[in-house]
Parts: C-alpha cells; sequence; structure tokens
C-alpha cells in the first residue's frame, strides 16, 4: 500500500514536467512566431524608410523647389548681388 | 478413428507450415524492404525528406546608393512587387478579372501564358496598388514576388550620368554600368523549416546573407547639376538648336560638379526613349572648337619663347593666303598684339603664329592637353577625339587647328584643357567619382604663361571682347567664344549648320568653376557670343555666390538691391515685398510706410508671419499683413 503511494508524487511529477514541456514548447513557438512578425515588420519599416528617403529625395529636387518657389511664391533666383550671406 | 486422428494432426500441421512459411516470407519482405530503404535508398530519401522539411531560398541584395558630394540621393534601389505565376494553375473563369487588376488588355494577358506551363512574369516591378489589387483575387498560381527597382530622384538632371539598370539589376549604361561591380549587392541564401502542407515555419537561419552593394559618392553638386540642365534646355528651346551640353568642373581638383546634355531622358523610364537620347553628349560628341582652340594656341607661342604678350602680329586685313587655301577674319583687323588675338578673335593672327612656332610644338602641347585622348573619366563610350600626328600636319593644317578647324574634341576634354589656365598651368584628369586622394597634375604651361593667357582671356569677355554676354554682373570671366562651322559627311564644312561654344572659368582671379557651353545647331544665331557666353553667365551667375564667392563689384545700379546693410530686413526693392519677419511692430510700421504699403498687424510683440510672402511681388499701395507673437 505504502509502495502504491509512493508512486502518486512520482506519477503527478511526471504529469506536471510533461504538461510544462507541452506548454514551453508552445511558448517556444508563439514567442518565435511574435519574433518572425517583429522581424517582418522591422523589414517593412526600413523599406518604408529607404521609400521615404527617396520621396524626400524627389519632393527636394533642386528643379521641383525652383519651379515651386517661381510659381507659389513668385520667387526669383537670386542674383549675385543679392546674395549677402553665402 | 486414428487414422482419422492422424490425418487431422497432418492437416493441421501443414496449415500451420504454410502460415509459417507466410509469415517468415513477410517478415523477409520487411527485412529487404528496409534493408532498401535504409541502406540502398537511404541517402536519396534522406535529402527528399530533407527538401520537404527544409527550404532554402535566394534572397537578392540591392544594389549601392549613389550620391552626389553632399550626400543626396542621385540613384537608390527599393523594393518594389512584380507578378509571376504558373500558368497552367491559373483557372480560365479567372482571367477577365486579372487582366483588370494588372491593368492590361486580356488579350496580352493571354499571349503571356499562352503555351506556358511553368513560371511567367505577368507583371515585373509594379505599382502596390496592382499588387494589392492582384492579391485581393486570390487566383490559384497567381503569386507575387518582390524585386529590387533603381529609382533615379533628379530624373532627367542626372539621366546621362547616372545611366539606367536593366529588369536583373544589373548596370546598362552610365555610372550604373561603369561601376557595376562597385554597387552590385551580393545575394544571400536563407533556409526556412517548412510544416506538412509546404507552409514556412516562423525562424529560419541565414546560410549566408545578403550585402547592400557599396554606397557611391559623386564629385556632382546636385544644386549645380540642375542649374546647369535648366539654364541648357531654356538655351536650346530658345535657340531652336539641336542639343547642346554643359560642363562644370573645378579646376583646383578636376571634380566634374555638373555635366548636362541635352536633349534628356528620364532614366527611371529610360525604354521610352530613342537609344540616341541616352547618349551623353558631354563625352561621346565631338566638335570642332573653333576659335576656343586660340588660347592654346597663344599659350604654346609664349611659353616657347618665341613670343612675348606684347608681340604683335599683322592680320593681314582680313584675308591671309596659306599655300591654296584662304584664311579669313570676320572683321578685318591689321596689327594686333597676343591680346588683341584673343579679343578680336583673329584667325589669321592664330595661324600666323601657329606657322611660326611649327606643327611639332603645337601638336605636342595640344597633345598634353589631353585632346586627342579619352579623359579617363570612367564612363563608358567616351571619345577620344580627333587629333592627327603633327608629322602628319601640313601649312594648312597647322594653321587651321591653330583656330580650330581640322581637330575635334568632346566639351569634357575642352572643359580639363581650359582648367589649365585656372589651375596655374597644370593639367588634372578631371573625376566623377569622389575619393580621398589627391588629383595629381601634370604642367603642361608655366605659370608665368597661364596668367598671361588669362589675363587675355578677361579681355576676351571685356566690353571689346567678343564673350562680353558672358559676364555676370559683379565678376571677371575668362573665356572665349567658339562659332564653328560643322563638317558634312562629304568632308567639306556647311554654309548653315554651326556649333556654339563658350569655355571659360570664373571668377577670373580665383577660380571656382570651369564651364564650357556647347549648343548644336542654333537656329536664332550661330554665334558663341550670342548663343553660348549667356547660358555661361547664367550657370556662374547662380553657381558662383553657392560656392560662396561673392561678386567683388558691388556698385550696380541695375540690381535694384540696397547692398548697405547685411540684414534681410533692410533689403528695399520698388515693387517687392519687404522681409518684416522678425521685426517689432513699430520697425514694421515703418518699413512699410517708408516703401508705400500698408500694414495690418495681428497680436503684439515680434513679427512672425507675413503676407505676402517676403521678396515677392507687390504692387505699390497694396496691404500688407503681419501676425505678432510675444
Amino acid at each position: 500500500m505504502n509502495t502504491r503511494l509512493l508512486y502518486i508524487p512520482l506519477f503527478l511529477s511526471m504529469s506536471v514536467l510533461a504538461a510544462s514541456q507541452v506548454w514551453l514548447s508552445h511558448l517556444r513557438l508563439e514567442t518565435s512566431q511574435r519574433a518572425s512578425l517583429l522581424q517582418q515588420e522591422i523589414t517593412k519599416q526600413q523599406d518604408k524608410i529607404q521609400a521615404l528617403g527617396l520621396e524626400y529625395a524627389s519632393l527636394s529636387r533642386p528643379n521641383r523647389l525652383r519651379q515651386l518657389a517661381h510659381r507659389e511664391l513668385g520667387m526669383q533666383a537670386p542674383r549675385p548681388m543679392q546674395v549677402l550671406q553665402p | 478413428m486414428s487414422k482419422l486422428h492422424q490425418q487431422h494432426d497432418i492437416h493441421t500441421r501443414r496449415r500451420m507450415e504454410v502460415v509459417i512459411g507466410l509469415m517468415a516470407l513477410g517478415l523477409a519482405m520487411l527485412l529487404i524492404r528496409a534493408v532498401d530503404l535504409h541502406v540502398l535508398q537511404g541517402d536519396e530519401l534522406k535529402a527528399r525528406a530533407s527538401h520537404q522539411h527544409f527550404h532554402q531560398y535566394h534572397v537578392a541584395a540591392p544594389r549601392g546608393t549613389i550620391v552626389d558630394r553632399q550626400g543626396r540621393i542621385l540613384s537608390k534601389s527599393i523594393e518594389v512587387p512584380s507578378i509571376g505565376a504558373l500558368a497552367a494553375e491559373i483557372p480560365g473563369k479567372d482571367l477577365q478579372a486579372l487582366a483588370k487588376a494588372l491593368a492590361i488588355p486580356l488579350s496580352k494577358l493571354q499571349r503571356k501564358i499562352k503555351h506556358r506551363k511553368g513560371f511567367t512574369w505577368l507583371a515585373r516591378q509594379t505599382s502596390p496598388a496592382i499588387a494589392a489589387r492582384v492579391k485581393a483575387l486570390n487566383i490559384p498560381g497567381v503569386r507575387q514576388e518582390n524585386e529590387w527597382r533603381r529609382y533615379h530622384p533628379l530624373g532627367p538632371e542626372t539621366g546621362h550620368i547616372l545611366g539606367f539598370v536593366g529588369i536583373d539589376g544589373h548596370g546598362l549604361e552610365g555610372i550604373e554600368r561603369s561601376m557595376d561591380q562597385h554597387l552590385q549587392g551580393q545575394a544571400g541564401t536563407r533556409l526556412v523549416q517548412r510544416d506538412a502542407h509546404g507552409h514556412s515555419l516562423p525562424g529560419g537561419v541565414w546560410l549566408k546573407k545578403p550585402h547592400m552593394g557599396s554606397t557611391l559618392t559623386l564629385t556632382l553638386d546636385s544644386n549645380i547639376q540642375s542649374i546647369a540642365y535648366a539654364a541648357l534646355t531654356e538655351a536650346v528651346h530658345k535657340q531652336h538648336a539641336k542639343g547642346g551640353s554643359v560642363v562644370v568642373m573645378n579646376p583646383k581638383n578636376g571634380d566634374i560638379l555638373a555635366m548636362a546634355s541635352w536633349p534628356g531622358f528620364n532614366p527611371n523610364n529610360f525604354t521610352k526613349y530613342k537609344p540616341g537620347q541616352w547618349r551623353n553628349r558631354a563625352i561621346t560628341d565631338v566638335f570642332e572648337p573653333g576659335s576656343t582652340m586660340k588660347p592654346f594656341t597663344i599659350a604654346t607661342a609664349i611659353d616657347s619663347k618665341k613670343w612675348q604678350v606684347n608681340s604683335l602680329v599683322f592680320c593681314e586685313n582680313g584675308d591671309f593666303q596659306v599655300a591654296d587655301y584662304t584664311i579669313h577674319d570676320d572683321h578685318s583687323e591689321g596689327w594686333l598684339d597676343l591680346t588683341g588675338v584673343i579679343a578680336r578673335s583673329s584667325n589669321i593672327g592664330a595661324a600666323k603664329i601657329a606657322l611660326d612656332i611649327g606643327a611639332t610644338q603645337l601638336g605636342g602641347h595640344l597633345s598634353s592637353l589631353g585632346f586627342g585622348q579619352r579623359t579617363g573619366i570612367g564612363l563608358g563610350g567616351e571619345s577620344p577625339g580627333i587629333l592627327s600626328p603633327p608629322r602628319k600636319w601640313g601649312v594648312v593644317e597647322t594653321a587651321n587647328i591653330a583656330f580650330g578647324q581640322g581637330i575635334a574634341t568632346t566639351p569634357l576634354q575642352l572643359a580639363a584643357a581650359f582648367s589649365v589656365f585656372a589651375n596655374h598651368g597644370i593639367k588634372l584628369t578631371p573625376r566623377l567619382v569622389l575619393s580621398g586622394k589627391e588629383n595629381q597634375g601634370t604642367q603642361v604651361f608655366s605659370k608665368k604663361t597661364s596668367q598671361a593667357v588669362t589675363q587675355m582671356l578677361i579681355a576676351a569677355t571685356g566690353i571689346n571682347g567678343t564673350g562680353q554676354r558672358a559676364v555676370p554682373a559683379g565678376y571677371d570671366i575668362a573665356g572665349k567664344t567658339g562659332t564653328a562651322q560643322k563638317a558634312t559627311k562629304q568632308g567639306s564644312y556647311s554654309k548653315d549648320k554651326f556649333t556654339a561654344v563658350f569655355a571659360g572659368f570664373a571668377p577670373a582671379e580665383n577660380p571656382e568653376v570651369v564651364i564650357v557651353v556647347v549648343i548644336d545647331e542654333p537656329q536664332k544665331s550661330i554665334y558663341g557670343g550670342v548663343v553660348a557666353a549667356p547660358v555661361f553667365r547664367e550657370i556662374a551667375a547662380t553657381t558662383l555666390p553657392y560656392l560662396g564667392s561673392l561678386p567683388k563689384n558691388q556698385d550696380s545700379t541695375d540690381w535694384q538691391v540696397q547692398q548697405a546693410s547685411a540684414t534681410p530686413n533692410n533689403i528695399s526693392v520698388s515693387g517687392i515685398t519687404p522681409h518684416l519677419i522678425g521685426l517689432s511692430l513699430r520697425q514694421a510700421f515703418q518699413q512699410a510706410e517708408q516703401q508705400g504699403y500698408a500694414l495690418h498687424s495681428h497680436g503684439s510683440g515680434w513679427v512672425t508671419r507675413q503676407s505676402p510672402h517676403p521678396l515677392t511681388a507687390l504692387s505699390a499701395g497694396s496691404d500688407i499683413e503681419v501676425w505678432l507673437n510675444e
């Protein structure tokens, strides 16, 4: 009878360990998935930064700024004598 | 009974033997199969299983970015979607919707997938909007792949220099081609695990990481490039010319600050242009330099010690016979000193000087200046120009070459040659890629000769010179005009096709830039001094202040600008809105009143905003509104 009682905690411990193992593997998978999603998000944001950098270069191209200044603000390129502090 | 029993036993034993035999046979077959699977086919099956569990794929790396000397992006790769498909798997009923999503006619889509069973591209490097539309349809067999696409934000302005990249990511023209190895990235390999359905599991490892290509910094300045391109475009349109090119170079280190050609093309959309429009005329097209060659003839004469700055040459009153050939001057001249030969652009004067110093000496110097050789700037398709060996020159050739006929040069070669005068007689190799290395030069003319010729070139842009239209207010310019008849296919000179040229440097006393302007077949006027010189002035007037070189004469009267103070608030020009930002309300009222404008204010403190904007056009008596903030 006593010997049988000894097996119960052993059985319980093994069950807990097995359940923990299953839980851990799920956790590992979830974490891995989350890390993968984050990595994808980082890549996406990096791509966005690259695209925005290019868009900035495109929007700030000298020819466009010159045309906008001329058309929208009625400005003209400064003549040499108008430049006081280059 | 016993016999019957005996027979039954035999029957039972035989049945057992058959069963045991069958079992033994089954076990033997299993054993054989196990040996077959584990030993004979083991390696192959293991590899197949591994292939099913793991998937390796290549990850393309982007090309390196190209930036100008200020770090501004000139060319960059970004990831864009491409649409591909396994043609055999696309259901016929979905074709109509797919064609609509791809924004192509159904017949075109059908042609693309006709007779194709494997993978085929439906749209490469397309827009994210199209990719999203296709994805939303969720058609079997259709999938999205990402590819790197090259973008040139400055478009046509830098098209000829940068060139373009093919769909496979390799440079096909310009710097993209010549520096392809430097710019090319290294593709990577990634290993991912797949589930039973073939879907990739999270994670994965890099077997080889992709490496982006190296960044390339050019000597170009995108602001100067834009200024040069705009000035050239305007001149070509104004003159109804066939084309043109401009080179802006720093004479102190050989850096090319701008190199523009017209007609232009947009490298982002290069397939829509003819290959002839891709040509970088500044390095591929040769022209007879005409009178812009005379300073080199004069410099060679002074360097030979046979001629002095004040030596006189008789210009034969406009006609000079050399063998059976007559040389003419546009303006008949008598005696001229060397400065006069340059300033009055006398062909006869230059020819007589060249005949005196001889073909060998003149040819040697022209060769040292880089005529007849590629500059080595590192762009494909560069022409060496035309300079025949001096031993083949007769008197007519020697006389002609002295004033720029019978010799052909590219605009870049001419800019490099003019930089010799601007750099104390030292010739530098023009360069397009910025490097920390010092550009080693070679002495072609003595410093004294260069200074003497520079003074002559200043005279050529003076009040009596042919290049006076090249001079922006406040600066001294050293330069020379050129007007050359174009050679015909028959070997004679065209009577109605000309090349107008201006080459020079500014400011003359401390040169910041050498500028060469070439306008091909101008229609309204043919003269370099009328057609090309104003382009030089336009570029110099904008570039010099940008480079920090201020005009020295600040007493010009026609600028309508008060130069008394260095603060923008004190600039007062009739018809221009005064700059009131930063002033107190009292000061703003004072300024507005002085210039005849009515002021309306909001708030108190300092002016933080005004309408109309400062320095915009405003008629007298108009209202100006200002907003103030404590």
